[in-house]
């Protein structure tokens, strides 16, 4: 107990050093906001913003929701967060892990249908190791991967697959308690949006939680696609350690090193289940594969929410009136992979021949906690009513380090749109 | 030149569009296709230009690759990146490098077309990641 006060007291005098050797937000970056796309490595002035001990998040969210910030505004409806274990992490890819893959199998299919199919173990490629079944005649499709990746179609998906150009008809937001009664027809009859999420929610607690016991899962969005006449339920799944999210929507940011070869900055864990028929897990993706949490350390006192929400206002301060849809503490990920690989030159083409892949079987994966402000985009943004939408839930967001207030953020509508789920 | 190729080609070809001359557009229509280019007689220097494509790939066996041609100067190059690595053993020509993406697997595959010196140009670079 002394000793954790001794060093809470070193890392905040070792704050304070910092920020009073700092200047306010630099000119040069409030003007180089016109990409709204990128990093900005704020300092804090230590008269201007606040830390709070973690113990007093809820109250300080309560007050800091009642403030005002200028351009922007903090919608009435945000939920406060649970999140008093905050920690900075470290994961890493698991390995191995396509041993699950019989037992994966099960979960999904019936012996019957197994036993008519052939498993191969597959490793011709570099960078992942897999057990699976890829069958057109019967459309059916399982994949486990080394490094916790996992795929399914049963046939009631199969000719969709992974696709995600049906047009959205209603988005629900889950995590804002938009858990709805509505119902709608899926391929085999009526199924209620409240039935679907709890389903899901049951079987990934449940069913999949043994091959993913360190974390807790929630449905976050459901979005209600329309296909041939029917509809389906797409969810995206978020996934808690202790009761923070792990960064779900940081759809591989990519970054550039100083000799510009491009890597993948901030990664997302997360995911994505199809609903075709009432109460079925139709198709399922763990997207990325699965990280495990190797060391945590305890975050004592954060950014207070007011002061992020300041950061925001000074920093953006071009920026037009903007409403803040959400505001959440989860943890950012940050691959720490060879990415620089060797150059193969074919011609004028150069191919940057990765080592490894940011995905890939023990690659290591830091983690901060942030503040996460989201900025949800309106289809009027984006497109007519008349025009084809895939996107469903569009967010623009703001993330901010907990502890050193680094700033990054994602608020252009087209990069947006680039890696719209 | 099998099914593959003459299908990417195909839709290559498609996503070819004309900018003004010397503007330059980096599209992404969807997650399947994009192309970055410098329109023709623009003078230009050390101008680097970038996009990238992310998404769940739907099919068995995926390939991303890029092409570039009709290139003045042997100084302008083309770079491509993926997230999940190119595959050492390469399928397809040289011009058509490819990665392996499973179906249901989250990637990223970024383009970028560098041009380093100061000549008229007609320079395109395209991608795809299709099946």
């Amino acid at each position: 107990m002394r000793k954790n006060k001794a060093l809470n007291l070193i890392v905040f005098a070792f704050i304070m050093l910092m920020c009073s050797s700092c200047a306010d937000v630099p000119e040069n970056v409030k003007n180089d906001m016109s990409q709204y796309n990128g990093q900005a490595d704020i300092f804090m002035n230590q008269n201007e913003y606040q830390y709070i001990d973690v113990s007093d998040i809820a109250e300080d969210f309560k007050s800091a929701l009642e403030g005002e910030y200028g351009q922007f505004e903090v919608s009435k409806e945000i939920i406060i967060p649970n999140s008093e274990n905050i920690c900075t992490m470290e994961f890493e890819y698991v390995d191995n892990f396509h041993e699950n893959a019989d037992e994966i199998f099960k979960i999904f299919f019936d012996d019957e249908v197994l036993k008519k199919q052939t498993i191969i173990d597959d490793d011709s490629m570099q960078r992942m190791v897999t057990r699976e079944f890829y069958n057109k005649q019967d459309k059916v499709y399982c994949c486990v991967g080394n490094n916790g990746f996992t795929a399914m179609l049963l046939p009631s998906a199969f000719d969709n697959s992974f696709s995600r150009s049906s047009t959205v008809i209603k988005t629900y937001h889950i995590d804002r308690n938009e858990i709805s009664e509505d119902a709608y027809t899926l391929s085999d009859g009526e199924c209620t949006v409240k039935e679907a999420v709890n389903f899901v929610n049951d079987w990934l607690n449940t069913k999949w939680k043994p091959f993913e016991s360190y974390y807790d899962f929630s449905v976050k969005t459901v979005m209600v696609r329309e296909l041939k006449e029917k509809c389906y339920f797409d969810f995206v799944v978020e996934k808690y350690y202790n009761g923070i999210p792990l960064d779900e929507i940081s759809d591989s940011v990519m970054s550039e090193d100083e000799n510009g070869c491009p890597y993948v900055k901030h990664t997302f864990s997360s995911i994505r289940i199809n609903m075709m028929n009432c109460c079925e897990i139709s198709s399922f993706t763990s997207l990325n594969g699965i990280i495990k949490p190797i060391q945590s350390a305890s975050v004592n006192s954060i950014l207070s929410l007011e002061s992020a929400l300041k950061l925001c206002q000074s920093t953006f301060s071009d920026f037009k009136a903007m409403i803040i849809s959400d505001i959440n503490i989860k943890y950012s990920l940050l691959p720490q992979y060879n990415y620089l690989g060797e150059e193969i030159t074919y011609g004028n083409v150069i191919i940057i021949n990765s080592a490894e892949s940011d995905t890939q079987a023990g690659v290591k994966v830091l983690s901060r906690p942030v503040w996460e402000i989201i900025i949800d985009v309106p289809s009027s943004e984006y497109g007519t009513s008349s025009e084809f939408n895939q996107y469903g839930d569009i967010k623009k967001y703001i993330c901010i380090d907990v502890q050193t207030g680094e700033i990054y953020y994602r608020l252009s509508l087209s990069e947006v749109l680039k890696f719209a789920k | 030149m099998n099914k593959f190729m003459k299908k990417t080609i195909a839709s290559m070809l498609a996503a070819a569009s004309i900018a003004g001359a010397g503007s330059v557009t980096a599209s992404a229509a969807s997650y399947k296709a994009w192309s970055v280019y410098q329109n023709q007689g623009a003078p230009t220097s050390a101008n680097k230009y970038t996009d990238t494509v992310s998404g769940v790939a739907t099919g068995y066996t995926l390939s991303a690759y890029a092409s570039s041609y009709s290139m003045s100067s042997s100084s302008n190059c083309v770079y491509v990146y993926s997230s999940k690595g190119i595959d050492a053993n390469i399928t397809g020509t040289s011009s058509y490098p490819s990665c392996t993406i499973k179906p249901g697997e989250s990637f990223v595959v970024s383009l970028t077309l560098k041009i380093n010196d100061n000549s008229y140009l007609t320079n395109k670079a395209n991608g795809n990641v299709g099946y």
